[in-house]
């Protein structure tokens, strides 16, 4: 995609080095004020990149997003974009001298102002070309055609691309969306997510999006952080947070998961009622082996060389199923499958983990 | 390096506890602004303070005492004649089978526009001496009618354009009570009396007392009407004392002491109309009272209502045409009226554009979105002002621009300062309300937009918040309208505004000059209210 509105005058301004993210967050700390705690050692996003900051409510991931606009200064700590020092001892740059670009929750569209209105407001003044500015920013968006409407008179869809574009209208270092999709329809979430990535990737803005949805998190972002309790637990690629979560609590946050009771001997293999399963770190005594839903592979009929279990339930969701299965041993496990095979509550299965998994101490009965 | 021990939080450069600073841009205009609505207060407690030894002994000189006495017995008199009238209508608008009660409660609660200078004009105009029940009963040989002066015709003045507040307020408590409370309360056998007092008293206490208080602060506060019709009150007294230019002190010490009275009325209020809030759980809506049957009593409803409305309403009407026509045909011009009216819209105009735009705007914005004391405050002495009698507000004005400011004493500044000082206040209420209802999101959006505080409250806030904005400065407007004390003392030599005209035509008997100017102000008045009124349910 070529549509690159503008030439991007960040990052040239400053050189920055390596290790640190195009926005950098060092030792902040905030809510003795009574906003929910946040605690953030180090956290860096890295230029053009979608970074998803996921977590259940009220977690901080909004509190956090607030910071780095500057709504809500950090109580102690630094925040940097672009090499520029934004909050830090003694600095506080105000929000509208950051040059960072929000999506609110609700939008907050200008309600007296019509869609091209809400578009130019953060141009007026910046660039002699704003008229220029905005219209590249409705085709982008695909507004063209509501320029005159009011958002009142807008579908919640289109109110969410007009914000999107509002913000994205005066080229701003870092984008920040807080729960774009939340009060959005459900059946329209999925197309909506897919046109909003687009944009994102047309602009090549570095982006930050909140949300609570795990889904969201996964399919629209290049890497995400996840927030519990305050803290950032763990960063990474969609893909390593879904299949080597650092804990339990990431984990389970982050889709289904079984956990199978294992002894691991110091070496990447740990033998459990599944057999020896090899994992990803090496540990010994008595441990807790991760398996997602997927990692399972369930087939009938059965393979006498693999474990067998009996089918408890069948949850059948179309595009897949899930399967709940026992053991012999008594373990229930959650497998999914392809949707075509049809299986029944009572059958006997086989039952074979493929991959290698993450492996946890066992704490905890 | 050293610090100092402390720093006051509004000294910091940059707070880093996380809460957001004031924006000074908005904190200079509004503090600014309440600083110089305190002034009248205090300049007053100032005044009072360098007073002469035997001053303070004058406070309780039997003079004064009278005069204390003379205002709390018209205080007194009032809410009787208040209660003895609202409670009955309030009853009937809202419980009984009276065709038309929509109708009848806007009907009843219209006096509400008709200054109390203009119900005394319109009493004197009619049944004072030269008035026209006089000069009808001529004829018929009666030379004299009992004198209105004096206490009643202060008591029926001002309870003819006091009793709508409690009315109004005694209507939406009897509205808030549910059918099924008094139908549980007769279900436990209790005759219809004791639901009475069991059930319904608790409910409308609270308004009863809210509204007693409001009666008896406009009653302590109100100038026209007992200046007008000639009884010495708090506010009457210190007209005469200015007048015949006694002691300037002693007029201070009045003054102060009838401001005392009215802050604690004020204080009262505040407290009672939090707990009559409370007390009204249900909102009015959805009520299934079933009517109760007047039967034979009907007539008499009929007869109450009707006199009520025709004596707040009705009758200035009347009188005033009658005394306009007399005049026209007696071949008085209109001319001066018109003047009269350009200057009454000029100054109403840039009073509630002032108060708008240079205070409510930042004042409602602090209030609203930093809900801390201190944002607040230049709320709160907003709406101290408004608790000043006008006639106290006004001279101490005088006092303090004779002395202190003669460049803009006797100008429009001081006056409209004095505006300010009483009715800025009712700018900020709306604009408030409005401001609680929009999305602060919305504000932050602009700043992230690049636009400072101030700016987006311009650019975003203002124009969002327009029917707000609007319904303040339509009750600035108005109230500056039919503001008689302030614009009376001080007013340039020579400035006539349609409530001056009024004033002036009656104290000299002229009541055919007084005529057109009074149905314009009731014209204005009612049509602004309908404006607000309907502007609010849109």
């Amino acid at each position: 995609m070529s549509g690159d509105p503008s030439d991007r005058a960040v990052g040239s301004e400053t050189s920055v080095s390596p290790s640190v993210g195009f926005l950098s967050i060092r030792q902040v700390r905030k809510g003795f004020d009574g906003s929910s705690l946040v605690r953030i050692g180090e956290f860096d996003v890295m230029e053009g990149e979608v970074m998803a900051l996921l977590g259940p409510s009220g977690c901080g991931k909004t509190t956090t997003l607030r910071m780095v606009a500057g709504l809500s200064p950090p109580e102690t700590g630094s925040i940097a974009v672009a090499g520029r020092l934004l909050d830090g001892p003694g600095v506080h740059v105000p929000a509208e001298q950051r040059n960072v670009g929000m999506v609110f929750q609700d939008y907050a569209l200008f309600p007296h102002l019509t869609v091209e209105g809400n578009i130019c407001f953060g141009l007026d003044g910046r660039s002699a070309d704003s008229a220029g500015r905005a219209r590249a920013m409705m085709e982008l968006t695909r507004l063209t055609h509501l320029a005159d409407r009011r958002p009142a008179e807008l579908s919640g869809g289109e109110q969410q691309r007009t914000a999107l574009a509002r913000s994205l209208a005066p080229n701003p270092h870092l984008l920040l969306l807080d729960e774009p999709f939340s009060s959005l329809d459900a059946s329209l979430r999925k197309d909506l997510r897919r046109e909003v990535r687009r944009i994102l990737q047309a602009t090549g803005v570095t982006t930050i999006l909140v949300t609570h949805d795990q889904d969201e998190a996964l399919s629209m972002c290049d890497r995400l952080a996840l927030i519990l309790d305050g803290e950032v637990q763990q960063v990474g690629t969609p893909r390593e947070l879904y299949w080597s979560p650092r804990n339990e609590n990431v984990a389970r946050f982050i889709g289904d998961v079984n956990l199978l009771p294992g002894t691991a001997d110091g070496s990447l293999v740990v033998d459990s009622v599944l057999g020896r399963l090899p994992v990803q770190k090496a540990r010994t005594g008595p441990v807790q082996v991760m398996l997602r839903p997927e990692s399972i592979q369930v087939s009938y009929p059965e393979d006498q060389a693999s474990v067998m279990a009996r089918v408890l339930d069948v949850e059948y969701y179309g595009h897949d199923q899930v399967l709940n299965v026992r053991l012999q041993s008594g373990e229930e496990l959650l497998a999914r499958r392809d949707a075509i095979q049809p299986f029944l509550p009572g059958q006997t299965v086989s039952v074979r983990p493929v991959g290698v998994f993450p492996v946890y101490e066992a704490n905890r009965g | 390096m050293s610090k100092p021990l402390f720093v006051p939080m509004w000294l910091r450069p940059q707070s880093r506890s996380g809460q957001a600073r004031l924006p000074a841009g908005m904190v200079l205009p509004s503090v600014l602004v309440a600083g110089l609505l305190l002034l009248p207060l205090g300049y007053l407690v100032f005044r009072a303070t360098g007073v002469e030894p035997h001053v303070w002994r004058d406070l309780w000189s039997p003079s004064t005492l009278r005069i204390l006495g003379r205002s709390l017995l018209l205080v007194i008199g009032v809410n009787a004649s208040v209660w003895l009238l609202s409670v009955p209508l309030a009853w009937l608008v809202v419980f009984s089978d009276l065709p038309g009660r929509k109708l009848w409660t806007v009907l009843v609660a219209t006096p509400l526009v008709v200054p109390s200078y203009i119900g005394a004009y319109v009493l004197i105009a009619m049944y004072g001496p030269r008035g026209l029940l006089q000069q009808w009963l001529e004829p018929l040989g009666i030379e004299r009618l009992p004198s209105l002066y004096g206490y009643p015709g202060a008591l029926i003045a001002i309870t003819l354009f006091t009793y709508p507040y409690l009315f109004l307020g005694l209507r939406s408590a009897m509205m808030s009570l549910d059918q099924s409370w008094l139908d549980a309360a007769r279900t436990l056998g209790q005759s219809g009396w004791k639901t009475l007092w069991t059930l319904l008293l608790p409910v409308l206490r609270p308004a009863l007392a809210a509204g007693s208080v409001l009666v008896s602060l406009y009653v302590l506060s109100d100038f026209g009407a007992v200046a007008l019709l000639r009884y010495t009150t708090f506010t009457s007294a210190i007209y005469l004392y200015w007048q015949s230019s006694l002691d300037a002190s002693a007029a201070a010490l009045l003054m102060l002491v009838l401001v005392i009275l009215t802050m604690v009325l004020m204080g009262l209020e505040f407290v009672l109309r939090g707990r009559a809030r409370i007390a009204r759980t249900h909102a009015g809506t959805g009520r299934t009272t079933t009517p109760v049957r007047l039967g034979r009593w009907k007539y008499a409803a009929w007869l109450l209502l009707g006199g009520t409305v025709f004596m707040g309403m009705g009758n200035p009407i009347i009188v005033s045409l009658i005394w306009l026509v007399k005049g026209l045909a007696a071949g008085a011009t209109l001319q001066p009226v018109w003047q009269a009216m350009g200057n009454s819209l000029l100054v109403s105009l840039l009073a509630a554009v002032t108060a708008v735009l240079v205070f409510a705007v930042p004042t409602a914005y602090l209030a609203e979105r930093y809900r801390k004391l201190s944002a607040r405050l230049p709320a709160r002495a907003a709406y101290i002002g408004f608790g000043m009698p006008g006639i106290a507000v006004a001279l101490s004005l005088v006092f303090f621009g004779a002395r202190h400011a003669p460049w803009v004493y006797q100008t429009v500044y001081l006056l409209l300062l004095g505006y300010m000082v009483r009715y800025a206040s009712l700018a900020v209420g709306p604009l408030r309300a409005q401001l609680s209802r929009i999305n602060p999101r919305m504000e932050e959006a602009g700043r992230l937009l690049g636009f400072s505080e101030i700016r987006v409250l311009w650019r975003v806030t203002a124009p969002v918040a327009r029917g707000g904005l609007l319904t303040g400065a339509a009750l600035v407007f108005l109230s500056t309208m039919k503001e008689l004390p302030v614009t009376l003392l001080l007013g340039p030599t020579g400035f006539n505004t349609l409530a001056t005209r009024i004033w002036s035509a009656t104290e000299e008997a002229f009541y055919a000059r007084a005529a057109a100017p009074t149905l314009i102000l009731l014209l204005v008045s009612a049509l602004g209210i309908a404006a607000i009124f309907s502007g609010e349910e849109l």
